[in-house]
């Protein structure tokens, strides 16, 4: 857990540069994009007013009939050309800007922005008569940026397609009355021509330049962000893995206190059983010759006390549950189970409950029952005790079970398997277990219950 | 629930943008459409050339369109029709283009000679088809169908006619008479036109030398249309110079210059009274016949005018040069302008001013009929008007009679009329028919 905080700890600031370094990269694209659109703006006002101005040059001249019988076409009005190229970009840009403002929100007016569009692109090329297609850059550059899967790529392609098709001059400016920039530039001296010819080939490079910057940023940036959303996907397996193992654990552990609890019970029944036949047939035996009825008693004493054992065994395999407990009272289970106890053992067993009803929870009465029979078995096995008071009172929450005996005790407590289950049991009720050993051996175990639906 | 909401909210908001939008849009053109209704006086713009445009000297070219524009308006109240004058007949053609150019070319304008195909090419002209079609007031066959026929170029009508003037045959009366020759009659051919060259070439003073000639400017144009035959055919795109009445007609001229006996006549001789034919326009003859011309020129002697001979007798055509009128393709008032283009060509009462006031004559029959000049024989006129035909509109037409005219005067010049060399200028003229039209 330390290690894994400590990692979060030192990605937090490097992702923190990432975004800041992405956000630049945008505003670098947002910079570059209106870049183009201005650029764009200084082509259209400069080609339209050329074509204008050279018309408007032929009249003043008064070679209008020679530049109409040189071109052998109408050509547009010139103010028409001005206004169609102005205002058409204009239209083009505004919807190109609001198309890329519904970029997510209202996906479903794209496709309508994006159509009026192309037509004031189609508009603008048409007004500087096909003169300068650098619009169609411009539309390719906004639909790259909005551009999503495969059926819009398709769309995008062909309308691309279709546009430098539309707004090329070979194939259809003809068709539409249209006259050649180079049929316009005629129109001025030699020195003039070349200096218009520069200018728009250097508007027409930088408009290039500019668009495939701007394409590769685009495309770096697409490229980054499929690169995070891979490292991101890496993360998740990461986590995944550590969670698999983690379960993997919690079911070993499961088993192991399984395990445990298998253990304590089988201690718990059949060690007590035994300890039980053992100290019956040790009695019977001493009593055999002296007086072999209560022997024989004794011995039958010792048969139930086995069967009961047995009893218990079976039990334990099927609910690992007392069976006393499963039949009577808790009250009356441990009556019977010390009496039973007390007549194999010979010991003299008192019993003093304070606490009416006894009636708990399954899990407590379990815990009860247990930590009484494992005590008492305790004070009969190793303390050889021949008188055990057993207590149980009650303050506030805390019920409090002490078992005494007037046993040999021992100079030194030490956990063995028995006090050590009982710790394990009260531990799961958050109980506590405290023993001490003068003039015999006292165990007292605390459990807070959870006192209310049952009293 | 809180950011449904909030989304529903912006669709709102975008929503009301674009009605907002729509709204201002239809508010715009509503009140467009409305200033439109209110300012109701539409302009019509008129495009002429000051002057004649059969080069004579001629009265106030603008009283018959003043005449006809002011009855027009009176027809069509809220029109008004705007012309700028003073443009004279050489600048008309650079003019018209400016206008082009600037996208402010009239609706209704004259056609500059020669340049009908031209227009009609660079999409200025409109065509006529559908107007004609559809407009019951209207029959082509109130005009002379030469006439007519001058506004036609590609299958289809361009233009009209406004006024035309025929080709006539001056004759020196003086001459003929002292020779004792008979003035030639109607339907009068090649021989008789001849033989009386023939007799009248002579050397009166016995000088050695002739001073007395047949004819001045008979060329193989006037001889070709004598003989009938058609040089092109309908489309413009083949010629027909190998025909046999080509080589004869070139015969025709290679005789007549032989009895000038390689003296070159020319208009001085004319003028001096030394030349009893010359072809000549109706705007010449109508504007020197009257009274106050005739002093100026042609002062020495009695002059009239007779029709052109021709090969045989109803055999031939006479050339007819006509003023077009055509709309602009591009005109806003498609109707009005159809109406004031037929005020000024089709209208009886414009076409009968034009024998008054100009030097050329109506394109319609029934004004032609109605003219009364003292001075002028009408009944030649007409002849001439009956058998006349105008010079046709394709593109090259202009390119491959230069070509003819310098090759066929070459022949008239060296005597020998060879079909050989007819029918490799026919292949000539040929090939650039076919490259003009490709």
């Amino acid at each position: 857990m330390d290690g894994s905080s400590k990692m979060r700890e030192a990605t937090t600031p490097a992702k923190a540069r990432e975004m800041t370094q992405g956000e630049k990269r945008e505003s670098l694209i947002s910079r570059l994009q209106v870049a183009i659109y201005v650029v764009n703006f200084i082509a259209v006002c400069f080609v339209s007013s050329v074509m204008a101005y050279s018309l408007w040059s032929v009249v003043g001249r008064m070679e209008a009939a020679e530049f109409l019988r040189n071109v052998k076409i109408r050509p547009w009005k010139p103010d028409q050309m001005i206004s169609y190229s102005i205002l058409g970009y204009l239209a083009f840009v505004m919807f190109g800007s609001l198309s890329r403002k519904c970029e997510g929100e209202w996906e479903e007016l794209r496709p309508l922005f994006l159509e009026i569009e192309i037509v004031a692109c189609i508009v603008a090329g048409a007004g500087m008569n096909l003169a300068y297609n650098g619009l169609v850059l411009v539309m390719a550059a906004d639909m790259m940026r909005g551009e999503r899967g495969g059926n819009q790529k398709l769309m995008f392609g062909l309308s691309v397609v279709i546009l430098s098709t539309v707004l090329d001059f070979d194939l259809v400016g003809e068709r539409f009355f249209m006259i050649s920039w180079d049929m316009f530039l005629a129109v001025f001296e030699t020195d003039m021509q070349a200096v218009l010819k520069s200018i728009r080939s250097i508007l027409v490079s930088t408009n290039l330049v500019l668009f495939i910057w701007y394409t590769a940023l685009l495309i770096q940036e697409e490229y980054r962000e499929r690169e995070r959303i891979q490292s991101l996907n890496g993360q998740l397996e990461l986590a995944n893995r550590k969670l698999k193992s983690y379960a993997i654990e919690a079911e070993k552990n499961a088993e192991v206190r399984e395990r445990n609890r298998l253990a304590r019970e089988i201690h718990d029944t059949l060690g007590h059983a035994l300890t039980g036949i053992i100290a019956g047939v040790d009695a019977a035996v001493m009593m055999m010759d002296i007086a072999p009825d209560s022997a024989k008693k004794q011995l039958e004493k010792v048969s139930e006390v086995a069967r009961e054992g047995m009893t218990d065994v079976r039990r334990s395999m099927n609910s690992l549950r007392p069976d006393a407990l499963e039949k009577l009272e808790l009250e009356d289970a441990i009556r019977k189970m010390l009496k039973d106890m007390g007549e194999t053992a010979k010991v003299e067993i008192v019993f003093d409950n304070q606490v009416h009803p006894l009636n708990f929870h399954e899990d407590e009465e379990e815990v009860i029952y247990r930590v009484i029979q494992e005590a008492t078995t305790n004070a009969i096995r190793h303390g050889k005790a021949s008188y055990i008071k057993i207590g149980i009172s009650k303050v506030d929450q805390w019920l409090t079970i002490a078992v005494k005996d007037n046993g040999c005790g021992c100079s030194e407590v030490k956990p063995g398997f028995g006090l050590k289950h009982m710790r394990e049991r009260l531990a799961m009720l958050n109980g506590t277990l405290e023993c001490s050993s003068e003039s015999g051996f006292l165990v007292a175990a605390n459990i807070p219950i959870r006192w209310g639906e049952r009293n | 629930m809180g950011e449904t909401a909030g989304e529903e909210k912006k669709k709102v908001g975008i929503y009301t943008v674009i009605i907002g939008i729509l709204a201002v849009v239809i508010l715009f053109a509503g009140v467009w459409a409305l200033q439109r209704k209110r300012n109701q006086t539409v302009t019509l713009k008129f495009g002429m050339f000051a002057g004649s445009y059969w080069d004579v000297p001629n009265g106030d070219c603008y009283q018959i369109i003043d005449d006809a524009i002011e009855r027009f308006e009176k027809k069509y109240p809220g029109v008004k029709v705007e012309y700028t004058s003073g443009v004279l007949k050489e600048d008309y053609i650079e003019w018209l283009s400016e206008q082009v150019l600037l996208g402010e070319e009239p609706d209704v304008f004259m056609i500059p000679d020669g340049e009908m195909e031209n227009l009609i090419s660079l999409n200025i002209l409109k065509n006529l088809d559908r107007q004609i079609r559809e407009d019951l007031n209207f029959a082509k066959e109130d005009y002379y169908s030469a006439a007519f026929a001058g506004g036609t170029a590609r299958n289809g009508q361009y233009a009209l006619p406004y006024e035309c003037v025929p080709t006539l045959m001056f004759v020196n009366r003086t001459l003929l008479d002292r020779a004792e020759i008979m003035m030639p009659r109607r339907n009068w051919t090649w021989e008789t036109f001849f033989d009386i060259c023939q007799q009248v070439t002579q050397d009166l003073n016995g000088d050695g030398k002739f001073d007395q000639y047949g004819v001045l400017g008979y060329d193989w144009q006037y001889a070709m249309r004598a003989s009938g035959v058609e040089l092109f055919d309908e489309n413009g795109k083949t010629s027909f110079f190998g025909d046999q009445k080509v080589e004869e007609a070139v015969r025709f001229l290679i005789s007549l210059r032989a009895l000038d006996q390689g003296h070159i006549v020319t208009s001085k001789d004319f003028d001096q009274g030394n030349v009893a034919f010359q072809p000549m326009t109706y705007a010449e003859y109508k504007t020197y016949k009257p009274y106050p011309w005739r002093i100026k020129k042609y002062s020495e002697f009695e002059w009239d005018c007779v029709s052109m001979p021709q090969k045989t007798s109803g055999s031939g055509k006479t050339a007819l040069y006509t003023l077009l009128m055509g709309i602009s393709s591009r005109t806003k008032q498609e109707r009005l302008a159809w109406e004031f283009l037929k005020e000024l060509c089709y209208d009886l009462e414009t076409q009968s001013q034009i024998p008054e006031s100009d030097s050329g004559l109506p394109v319609i029959r029934e004004a032609v009929e109605q003219i009364q000049a003292e001075d002028i024989n009408m009944e030649v006129v007409r002849d001439a008007m009956e058998c006349a035909q105008t010079m046709p509109h394709f593109v090259g037409y202009q390119d491959a009679m230069e070509i003819a005219d310098q090759r066929i005067q070459e022949m008239v010049d060296d005597g020998v009329a060879l079909d050989t060399k007819l029918l490799k200028l026919q292949r000539e003229i040929n090939n650039l028919l076919k490259n003009e039209t490709r």
